[in-house]
């Protein structure tokens, strides 16, 4: 098959340019008029746009859409002209221009440009093409200085190269797993970057679900691929950059309450060109242990050969709270000499006395890019700085990082590309800690009337002023360094080394000053002065080799042959410190503190893996692909060596662009594909573990840590996937369908160990098995396609069932008062007691109370009701819908609506509302006799928050103005646009919206962590408005 | 398309090629286990339990863990007890407080937590370390490898004792190493047995009189339990006046804390019950529960009530004491034994003479003795139990709905879950 194919690839996917690519000046301008005819050099632009006016971007509107700037020159010797995407109208480079019947080719610039000396004849076609577009035919008349020639995207793009563990990547036609590819600066274009990558990636690639919220600053929600892929582990996906395996932390940060940091958002997106999201074990076999949960794999920029670029993006916007008063509950209690009913808004008095608790955050970025090259250096160099604020006056995120990519092309037979990021990160979190209880949200959302006037105006635990006293910090650096050699000793032959390594030192602190009142002040113990510090270094290191030899071993059969060996080590490094009561204000070390003690621990993991790979190609249009893994991992029991992935995949491209297609189809791909991955168990898992530990008299002891399991083997993954990819109607619409059925064999198990053997809760073992099955569709579609206006809709739409299979001989296993694995029910399903009825009696006590019985009739209700299952706690159902639309050539407007549901959560907020503190109305009121049942017959308070947790939102809203060229050139930049931008705009749908008549402050809240179905007291995703100017010189 | 020869030699070469790396780097795993080592510089793996050189530290990490599970045990029985109640809005101590304990809530296995309490763990990791300690001196542990054999083993016996004392004093059933569910007093004749092995491994070889001392009370403790009172009386007036044996405690870390100054005093999560606020004996104040009112507890509902017994994280606990013994002479033989056992501890608190001959007066006030002298050292719910006296009931004060009905605490979750047994 062809491995080098003629049609140049986009510069992303690290393939050197060749062809007589031609440079133009930067100063010749081409651009259309109404009428459709060209106008030529900018020589002489200057004189006619002295007669434009320059009255800001109505003008620009005018200018661009309808000024007539007729103006030819005749160079009959040369023909000139510019390639754009179809739907964006934006320039396409490394195009193929090839002059029909002929030799002569050459390839766009980085602005789309092309240029052909002294062409025979008078009328000649253009064959143009380029992967990922169809191919187009363009007749022109030689001499022509105008030329415009728009590509439309192919529907499904066989031909595009995706990362697949192989040296070089496969085609897509090839790879019998859909790989979701994410253009990062396409999306840059239409949504507020602040969020950061996992954001971004929410609702945009099918079978990535996101959960919790993320309103404060600098933490993020977490990401799982196709749902919960294990028992006990981190379902996390593993992260590369260029190759390079990355921490892939989604629980970092200081310990503070509610919303932890997750390392993927350290990336800065201005740097992505693209992302691709490998999911499930049929997928992502090669990559081994650890890959059962996906993988995401991040392409850096890379500078474009034959041309000096410069990017520059302005980014300037805010956050804030919408409509705080009416979100924040207003709580109810009786005055105690009356009786009378009382309520309280405390955020509503607060307003209205101007002391807001919430503010407008300042949100701003600024990045500069340079590129250059020949088409044997090429080089992209960038830097970046992001201050993000919150709602609250003491959270904000600042990300400062530069980043190198070089990609030297010596020879035709060997590459090198060269990167390195350094990225700093330092954040103030909004919520200061569990302890002592300095988090803004808790302190507003339970508080009663009676509490108006207590010390605090009535925030339960602190007011905004003495929490904003309270600082947790994370600075952050990283450096991620990354080799790649790719060299083709043989036509045949391809062999690729991956060296890389990704440092991250974080520094969190979380510190309580020592208030002048001591512990009578609002923290208690902690108003004494208080400094926690850890020092976290997490190092990994990553050695890839892979060789691919590919041949034809008849004119129908081509085979591709792979094997490699990866080396993965990573070690923890952990210090900290802790420092209690100052002896006076100001000072804020540990150790200016009287007591202190410190801690360290190592923690250490080596994973090495080889695979094979044999790929048999037929015709280009069908694939047959085997491939087998062995890994061993530090982490495996003593009594295990070896694991094995096996992975089987085909595909078949009955119909596809430029050949026959069948009805309103023009192109398919039929795929199919059966594979292994693992997740290894914990680092010290298998071990027998004592924990050192002061004991009697402070002198040293050890107490029981772990049970540990010598026969602990890896999860072992097993995925079927079945679907297609069809591109409809002339390539107007694509339907992308997977369905997915993955086995989780050999599941660890937190198999709990009974206390009263004195070893705390668990042992490891391998007796779980459990499956995540579902689908996956994408359908997008071009509705309307004019040359001033065109407009399309997407929709993707992803499902998962989640079901124990077996635990072994345990039947259950409980997590928590409200979660449990049980066989035949989701993992770490929520299970809790359910009042269906009850009525109060002439004298208000509750009776005639009903529960759901286990069975699912009824029993009266006791403090002994059941737990019955309420529902999984990972969405069952998620998607986008989004609709771009295109007018008056120079506008573009982007709308992105996500939703999420099929799940419960325990609202916190909600349930202690109703019970713990009985705040909310029907709690003080007691007019609903369920709510009287629950907290008075039932007892455990959590009960009452169980709710419906699915919801939509109107996530993005973009207005992209590109600046026609002509006004962009008078800054001496080549392109440019304005955009404005929307984010978290509304709730457009709520699974549940009230709970006894109270509703949570963001229908978003949830946590985060799989295993805990509990949420509260968070800050709300802020709305956030955004303006965003990119200029390219 | 691309120039690629169709050439079958190059195919079998390929494949040659192809397959000599795997069978190398194959060959490579298996035998470079060295690429796959790892550091574990900080947990210590079980085996090297087995050098008899740590005797010593077995023993001193068995009392730690007994000393830890006891710091729990003090102020979380205490809240079912009526001694303490929560001050704060952390759920965490609400089922013991409003005596809703059911197996899933409550008891959070460790007695290390921030927040909340562990004991049927802790109290097991404490049994279970130090009969593993004995076990190990009956067995493949020579004489001459443990010095001070008879002092460790004797130590050992002792604090296995109390462990057991208190899962048979607070909880409902007793379950050891997941075996079936024992009645409260099965785990108390154990206690007693491993208290008379103490004894007599000490009485036989004339040393470590602060254990001896421990394991009577200990014993005096159990066999009051029950009902075995001539035998009781026997091991209480053994003990010397002034013997005290404490739980060491100190400010470093949260399992070598005192849990009453932190819950109590530094971290403001519970009061001193009212109940215990102002006590007076003849209108004299008893200086035995000095309570005092602090402002703005975590929870204004409520006044913070503070105790004065545990001043600091490092205050120790009294796990033995002779007030204790006296304490359980005076119930046992009642009568002028018993007021004089009341009066001398009064003398010895600045209180006036009590004095009456009625039977159940004096038990009651042997009772209130109890209440008073022995508040905050993990009595209260036994008595309680034993007494069978009222607990807290009816509207929870500053709470929702009404007190609910624990006694003694229920086996935890984490036992009822994975025992088999039951």
């Amino acid at each position: 098959m062809d491995q080098f194919p003629t049609v140049p690839r986009s510069p992303a996917i690290g393939q050197p340019h060749s062809g007589q690519a031609k440079v133009f000046a930067a100063d010749l301008g081409m651009r259309r008029s109404s009428g459709g005819v060209w106008t030529g050099l900018g020589i002489r632009r200057s004189n006619l746009t002295k007669l434009v006016p320059v009255l800001g971007a109505v003008a620009l509107v005018i200018g661009s859409g309808v000024g007539v700037l007729a103006h030819a020159q005749e160079v009959p010797e040369t023909t000139r002209g510019v390639v754009v995407d179809a739907m964006t109208q934006e320039p396409l480079s490394g195009v193929l221009v090839a002059v029909a019947g002929t030799e002569i080719r050459t390839i766009t610039d980085p602005r789309g440009r092309f240029t052909f000396e002294r062409l025979a004849g008078m009328g000649i076609t253009f064959e143009v093409s380029r992967v990922g577009y169809r191919r187009h035919s363009e007749s022109v008349s030689v001499g022509d200085q105008n030329i415009r020639i728009a590509l439309r995207q192919t529907a499904i793009d066989l031909d595009a190269v995706v990362v697949t563990g192989t040296a070089g990547g496969t085609q897509a036609r090839a790879v019998g797993n859909p790989v979701t590819r994410v253009n990062m600066p396409d999306i840059l274009e239409t949504t507020v970057a602040g969020g950061g990558v996992v954001q971004l990636l929410s609702s945009r690639v099918p079978g990535l679900s996101s959960i919790g919220p993320a309103g404060n600053v600098g933490t993020a929600s977490t990401i799982r691929i196709r749902g919960i892929s294990s028992l006990t582990l981190s379902s996390g996906p593993l992260i590369y950059v260029d190759g390079v395996r990355i921490d892939n932390d989604q629980f970092a940060g200081p310990n503070i309450r509610w919303g932890r940091v997750n390392r993927l958002n350290d990336i800065n997106p201005e740097d992505i060109e693209s992302i691709e999201v490998v999911k499930g074990p049929a997928a992502a076999t090669l990559y081994g242990t650890e890959a059962s949960s996906g993988v995401i794999q991040i392409i850096t920029k890379s500078g474009a050969a034959n041309a000096t670029r410069y990017d520059l993006t302005v980014r300037q916007g805010a956050a804030w709270h919408v409509n705080p008063a009416k979100r924040w509950p207003t709580n109810y209690d009786r005055d105690p000499d009356t009786g009378e009913l009382r309520e309280f808004n405390l955020i509503a008095e607060e307003i209205a006395a101007g002391r807001s608790p919430f503010r407008t955050g300042h949100q701003q970025g600024y990045a500069l890019s340079m590129q250059d090259g020949s088409a044997a250096f090429r080089y992209h160099l960038s830097g970046q700085f992001d201050r993000n604020e919150g709602i609250v006056e003491w959270n904000w995120q600042n990300r400062r990082s530069v980043q190198a990519r070089l990609d030297v092309t010596p020879n035709e037979s060997l590459s090198l590309t060269a990167g390195l990021s350094v990225l700093q990160t330092d954040a103030r979190f909004a919520s200061a800690s569990g302890l002592g209880s300095a988090h803004l949200p808790a302190s507003i959302i339970w508080t009663p009337p009676a509490r108006r006037t207590a010390l605090g105006r009535g925030y339960f635990y602190a007011p905004p002023e003495a929490i904003a006293e309270v600082e947790a910090i994370e600075d952050f650096d990283r450096f991620i360094g990354r080799l790649t050699i790719t060299h083709r000793p043989l036509d045949w032959l391809r062999h690729r080394l991956t060296v890389g390594r990704d440092i991250g030192n974080a520094r969190n602190s979380i510190t309580f000053p020592r208030h002048p009142t001591g512990s009578s002040h609002f923290f208690g113990v902690h108003s004494l002065g208080r400094k926690e510090l850890q020092s976290r270094r997490v190092i990994l290191s990553t050695v890839d080799y892979v060789a691919t030899s590919v041949l034809n071993l008849n004119s129908n059969l081509s085979s591709e042959t792979s094997f490699g060996a990866q080396y993965h080590p990573k070690a923890t490094e952990i210090s900290g410190a802790l420092g209690l009561e100052f002896p006076v204000p100001g000072r804020s070390t540990v150790t200016a503190a009287a007591r202190t003690t410190a801690s360290e621990d190592f923690i250490e993991n080596k994973t090495l893996g080889v695979f094979v790979q044999e790929q048999i190609g037929w015709n280009d249009r069908a694939f047959l692909t085997a491939a087998l893994r062995a890994d061993d991992n530090s982490a495996f029991g003593r009594d295990f060596s070896f694991v094995f992935y096996p992975k089987l995949a085909a595909t078949w491209v009955p119909y596809e662009e430029g050949h026959r297609g069948f009805g309103a189809v023009n192109a398919v791909k039929l795929r199919a594909a059966w594979g292994r991955a693992g997740q290894q168990p914990d680092v010290f898992a298998a071990e027998r573990l004592y924990n050192p530990i002061p004991a009697h008299r402070d002198d040293p002891g050890l107490t029981p840590a772990a049970v540990g399991n010598p026969n602990l083997k890896p999860e072992v993954g097993e995925e079927l996937e079945l679907g297609f990819d069809a591109a409809l109607f002339d390539d107007r619409a694509t339907v992308s369908f997977t369905y997915y059925n993955q086995r989780t064999r050999d599941a660890i198990v937190q198999s709990p160990v009974a206390q009263s053997t004195g070893f705390p809760g668990v042992r490891f073992e391998n007796i779980g098995e459990f499956l995540n099955r579902g689908i996956e569709l994408v359908v997008d579609g071009v509705l309307i396609d004019q040359p001033s206006f065109n407009l399309s809709l997407g929709l993707n739409l992803s499902t998962n069932h989640n079901e124990i299979l077996s635990l072994g001989e345990f039947d259950e296993i409980t997590l928590s008062a409200t979660q449990k694995h049980k066989v035949g029910y989701p993992v770490a399903g929520l299970w809790a007691p359910r009042v269906l009825s009850a009525e109060f009696d002439e004298d208000g006590q509750v009776v005639n109370a009903l529960c759901e019985a286990a069975d699912g009739g009824t029993v009266p209700c006791t403090a002994d009701a059941p737990g019955v299952f309420r529902g999984a706690v990972r969405p069952r159902w998620h998607g986008g819908m989004q609709m771009t639309t295109r007018f008056l050539q120079n506008w573009r407007l982007h709308a992105l609506v996500d939703f999420t549901g099929g799940h419960k959560m325990i609202s916190g907020d909600l349930a202690a509302g109703h019970s713990a503190f009985g705040v909310s109305r029907a709690a003080v009121e007691r007019t609903d006799p369920v709510l009287a049942a629950y907290n008075e017959i039932i007892g455990f308070w959590q009960n009452v928050g169980v709710k419906d947790a699915g919801f939509a939102k109107l996530r993005d809203v973009a207005l992209t103005y590109t600046i026609p060229s002509w006004l962009v050139d008078r800054f001496g930049a080549s392109r440019g646009s304005i955009g404005v931008a929307a984010q978290n705009v509304a709730t457009v749908w709520q699974a549940q919206k009230q709970l006894f008549g109270r509703s949570d402050v963001d229908a978003e809240y949830a946590s985060p962590d799989d295993f805990s179905a509990y949420h509260q007291t968070s800050l709300p995703n802020p709305t956030s408005f955004m303006v965003t100017l990119r200029l390219t010189f | 398309m691309g120039t690629i020869r169709h050439d079958h030699r190059a195919a079998r070469r390929n494949v040659r090629l192809a397959l000599a790396p795997v069978a190398l780097l194959c060959g490579a795993l298996a035998a470079c286990d060295g690429f796959l080592e790892v550091d574990l510089p900080t947990r210590v793996r079980g085996e090297t339990l087995d050098d008899p050189a740590l005797a010593a530290v077995i023993l001193n990490s068995a009392i730690g863990d007994f000393e830890c599970a006891l710091s729990n045990y003090v102020p979380a029985t205490g809240m079912i007890a009526g001694e303490f109640r929560h001050s704060t809005g952390w759920s965490t101590f609400f089922p013991w407080d409003y005596r809703r304990m059911l197996p899933t809530q409550g008891d959070t296995g460790s007695c290390a937590g921030l927040r909340g309490y562990g004991l049927y763990l802790p109290l097991h990791t404490a049994r279970v370390q130090a009969q593993d300690l004995l076990q190990r001196l009956d067995g493949e542990w020579k004489d001459m490898q443990v010095p001070e054999r008879t002092t460790i083993e004797a130590t050992a016996a002792a604090y296995a004792g109390y462990s057991l004392t208190l899962l048979g004093e607070g909880f409902c059933q007793v379950t050891l190493d997941g075996g079936p569910a024992m009645q409260p007093a099965e785990a108390l004749a154990m206690a007693e047995t491993l208290f008379t092995r103490a004894i007599d491994t000490v009485v036989g070889d004339g040393v470590a009189a602060d254990i001896l001392n421990m394991a009577r009370v200990g014993r005096a403790r159990v066999r009051l339990n029950l009902g075995k009172g001539a035998e009781a009386v026997a091991d209480a007036r053994e003990v010397p006046e002034g013997f005290v044996q404490y739980a060491t405690r100190s400010a470093t870390v949260h399992s070598r804390q005192n849990y009453v100054f932190k819950d109590n005093v530094a971290s403001r999560y519970i009061t001193v019950d009212p109940a215990y606020r102002d006590l007076r004996f003849d209108g004299v104040p008893d200086p035995r529960v000095m309570v005092m009112l602090e402002s703005g507890g975590a929870d204004d509902g409520s006044d913070l009530l503070q105790q004065d017994k545990y001043s600091s994280y490092s205050a120790p606990i009294p796990v033995a004491r002779w007030e204790e013994a006296q304490l359980i002479i005076a119930e046992i033989e009642g009568g002028a034994v018993a007021v004089d056992i009341i009066n001398e501890l009064h003398a010895r608190a600045g209180l006036p003479p009590f004095s009456s001959t009625d039977p159940a007066a004096i038990h009651e006030q042997v009772i209130e003795e109890r209440r008073r002298e022995l508040f905050a050292e993990g009595h209260r719910l036994n008595d309680m139990l034993r007494l069978g006296l009222p607990f807290k009931a009816g509207p929870i004060p500053n709470g929702t709905g009404n007190y609910g009905s624990t006694t003694c605490m229920p086996l935890p979750q984490g036992e009822v879950g994975p025992n088999p047994n039951l």
